[in-house]
């Protein structure tokens, strides 16, 4: 169809339009303000702001805290990308590959905590972990490993590796669905030539599917690595709130106990700051290491 | 190199109560080429799929030489495959796909840089050896199909229409080239087309199915000259037979105004009054007004050398379609009304019930 140039340029701009106030709004914006808000000292209510310069990301430099909240935060990354993804692909190898009966239940099972807030995941998982009554506990003394119970949450050394499990749990369904679909898209044909080829299923695994699959390997590994920099909060908000003794805290739960519970809204924009900062640059690297050329059918 | 032999090799796929092939006995000599035609569904390519290992037996037996291989895993078999849409592995290159077998069988890398280099010089592809299939035109990629059957020094070729995904010009180039590949590799090879004419230029001998059924299985020659029955006789040649219902009279069978000899027995081996006469459209020679079958043309397609009439008669008050082939020089008028009659001994006899051959 042969369009003016006005037309076009209306045409463009009513679909830009919207989106770019959107971004404006709700990134944009926010990003800025919390660049400038980074160098004052503010409570986040007075009227009164009081310019500081780089005091603020001075302070982040000497807090004992903030290199613990970020080994915290990347102990998480790391946890959960080597579980989710070793899991999700198994289960999406299994449901795809070994012609399961119930594979649709098991999808619908493995997708399920995908629809449930992950305020309720951690409310659930609380009570699994409750040092008295909860499912783990439990389950240890019935079989005979009382001397394995632990308080969980309330340990120094296990409350983080207790919040893994129901990250991971949470995060396997969305993975699995995904890695599915690229499987399910590998031509039938290829497979059945590595049997001539005499590959073995293990083989075949790790020459065809993971090959084939890359891509979307490659998006969940980042996905997984953004959601946790900027949302592990949530699960720490709900389920240590920071404790034992900072021990679970990360840079997410760490700036809104620093901006809105005392109330330092400077030194949280700083924080935030260095959220943005870590979050573009282990991306960045990511990119550069899982970059293999696109395979095309 | 080795012989081919199903054992009354049957298929039945889960779900489905017809079999997809029904008590296949076939033998594929030593070194030969031997085709497997037919319509879709056939169970060709399930045949076919049986011998490589990709599809169950549910009863009878596959024989490798003098190997059952009927519960062998496909890699086992030594045997080599090329598909329809090659499979080639995507991410690797020429050489790596071409090596992937002697990589995973543990052959040393020296060793295997000199075996596909020697089938890459063989089909013309030493130029592309690092190149992804992608970076490849379709008659590339189906060359590399070949090449990577051909590394691996199998005894037995499986082909299952590998020409189907070329255009018509490569397709005709790249089947006398694999015929001529295979007969001097002298490796034994199963080729399963749909396509008749791929089928009689390539195969030593052709094997025809239908319906899961082994119908014949002959030479080329002998297929188009002596089909065992109405299928054979109209799903090979091209225009095909012209296949008639004729009343059966004294002395043969009524072709229009004429009377043809086809011989006391063929008449006596036939079940009804009619017969199911064939007769191919070269075999049909124009005659004098009133002699032989009246023949409406609705369509006369010339060819230069030859011309065909695609035209109508009427026997026993029912319309057949009828195709005959005429000089080229001279065709008939379209819409004229020309009489044919059969050559003496190139007609078929077909009994009308059964359709099986009674003789010619």
């Amino acid at each position: 169809m042969v369009q003016s140039k006005k037309q076009r340029f209306l045409f463009l701009a009513f679909c830009l339009g919207p989106t770019l106030l959107v971004f404006s709004v709700i990134t944009l914006y926010p990003l800025v303000n919390g660049l400038y808000l980074s160098f004052f000292e503010w409570s986040g209510m007075s009227i009164e702001k009081t310019f500081v310069g780089l005091a603020n990301y001075e302070k982040l430099f000497n807090d004992p805290i903030i290199p613990q909240t970020i080994w915290h935060d990347y102990f998480l990354v790391v946890t959960k990308v080597i579980g989710i993804m070793v899991l999700a692909t198994y289960f999406a190898v299994a449901l795809t590959q070994f012609r399961i009966k119930e594979a649709p239940f098991y999808r619908i099972v493995f997708f399920f905590p995908n629809i449930m807030s992950v305020v309720i995941i951690g409310i659930l998982w609380q009570f699994i972990y409750n040092p008295d009554a909860g499912l783990v506990n439990s389950g240890l003394e019935a079989i005979g490993l009382e001397e394995w119970t632990q308080p969980w949450l309330g340990d120094l050394n296990w409350a983080l590796p207790s919040l893994v499990l129901p990250s991971v749990w949470a995060g396997i369904g969305l993975f699995m669905l995904l890695l599915m679909g690229g499987i399910m898209s590998v031509p039938k044909s290829l497979y059945e030539a590595a049997d001539l080829d005499g590959a073995t299923e293990w083989q075949q695994f790790w020459r065809i599917t993971v090959p084939m699959i890359w891509p979307q390997i490659r998006v969940s590994i980042i996905y997984i690595v953004i959601t946790t920099l900027n949302g592990s909060f949530i699960i720490v908000q709900i389920m240590t709130r920071g404790g034992p003794s900072s021990s679970t805290e990360v840079m997410g739960s760490y700036l809104y106990e620093q901006a809105f519970e005392q109330f330092h809204f400077g030194y949280g924009a700083a924080i935030g700051m260095m959220i943005l900062v870590l979050s573009l640059a282990t991306v960045a690297v990511l990119q550069l290491v899982l970059r293999r050329e696109r395979v095309e059918l | 190199m080795a012989t081919v032999t199903f054992d009354q090799a049957t298929r039945v796929y889960p779900g489905t109560d017809r079999p997809a092939v029904d008590k296949l006995d076939l033998d594929v000599g030593d070194g030969e080429f031997l085709v497997l035609v037919g319509p879709s569904g056939c169970g060709k390519s399930t045949s076919l799929r049986m011998l490589a290992g990709l599809e169950d037996v549910n009863t009878g037996r596959i024989l490798i030489g003098d190997r059952d291989v009927t519960d062998v895993p496909p890699k086992d078999r030594d045997i080599a495959m090329v598909f329809q849409n090659y499979a080639l592995y995507p991410h690797m290159s020429v050489s790596d796909n071409m090596g992937f077998a002697l990589k995973i069988a543990g052959v040393g890398k020296e060793q295997r840089a000199e075996r596909v280099r020697e089938a890459a010089k063989l089909l013309d592809l030493e130029d592309y050896l690092d190149r992804k299939p992608k970076a490849l035109s379709g008659g590339q990629r189906q060359r590399v199909a070949m090449g990577r059957a051909i590394v691996r020094n199998p005894r037995v070729f499986l082909m299952d229409e590998p020409l189907s995904n070329l255009d018509a010009k490569l397709r005709v180039q790249t089947r006398t080239q694999i015929a001529s590949l295979t007969r001097r590799l002298g490796v034994t090879t199963v080729y399963v087309t749909h396509d008749q004419v791929e089928a009689m230029t390539m195969g030593d001998r052709v094997a025809v199915l239908k319906d899961g059924l082994l119908q014949q299985v002959d030479t080329p020659r002998r297929l188009y000259d002596h089909p065992d029955n109405v299928f054979v006789a109209g799903f090979i040649g091209s225009p095909a037979m012209n296949l008639l219902e004729l009343p059966v009279v004294d002395g043969g069978v009524q072709f229009g105004g004429t009377t043809y000899d086809t011989g006391r027995e063929a008449i006596d081996a036939a079940s009804g009054s009619t017969v199911t006469v064939g007769v191919r459209p070269e075999d049909l020679v124009l005659t004098a007004e009133g002699d032989g079958l009246a023949v409406e043309a609705d369509l006369v397609e010339e060819q230069g050398a030859d011309a065909f009439i695609f035209g109508r008669t009427i026997v026993n008050d029912k319309s057949h379609d009828i195709i005959v082939r005429v000089d080229g020089r001279r065709p008939p008028e379209k819409n004229s009304t020309v009489w044919v009659r059969p050559q003496p001994g190139h007609v078929h006899v077909f009994d009308a019930t059964t359709g099986e051959r009674v003789g010619d």
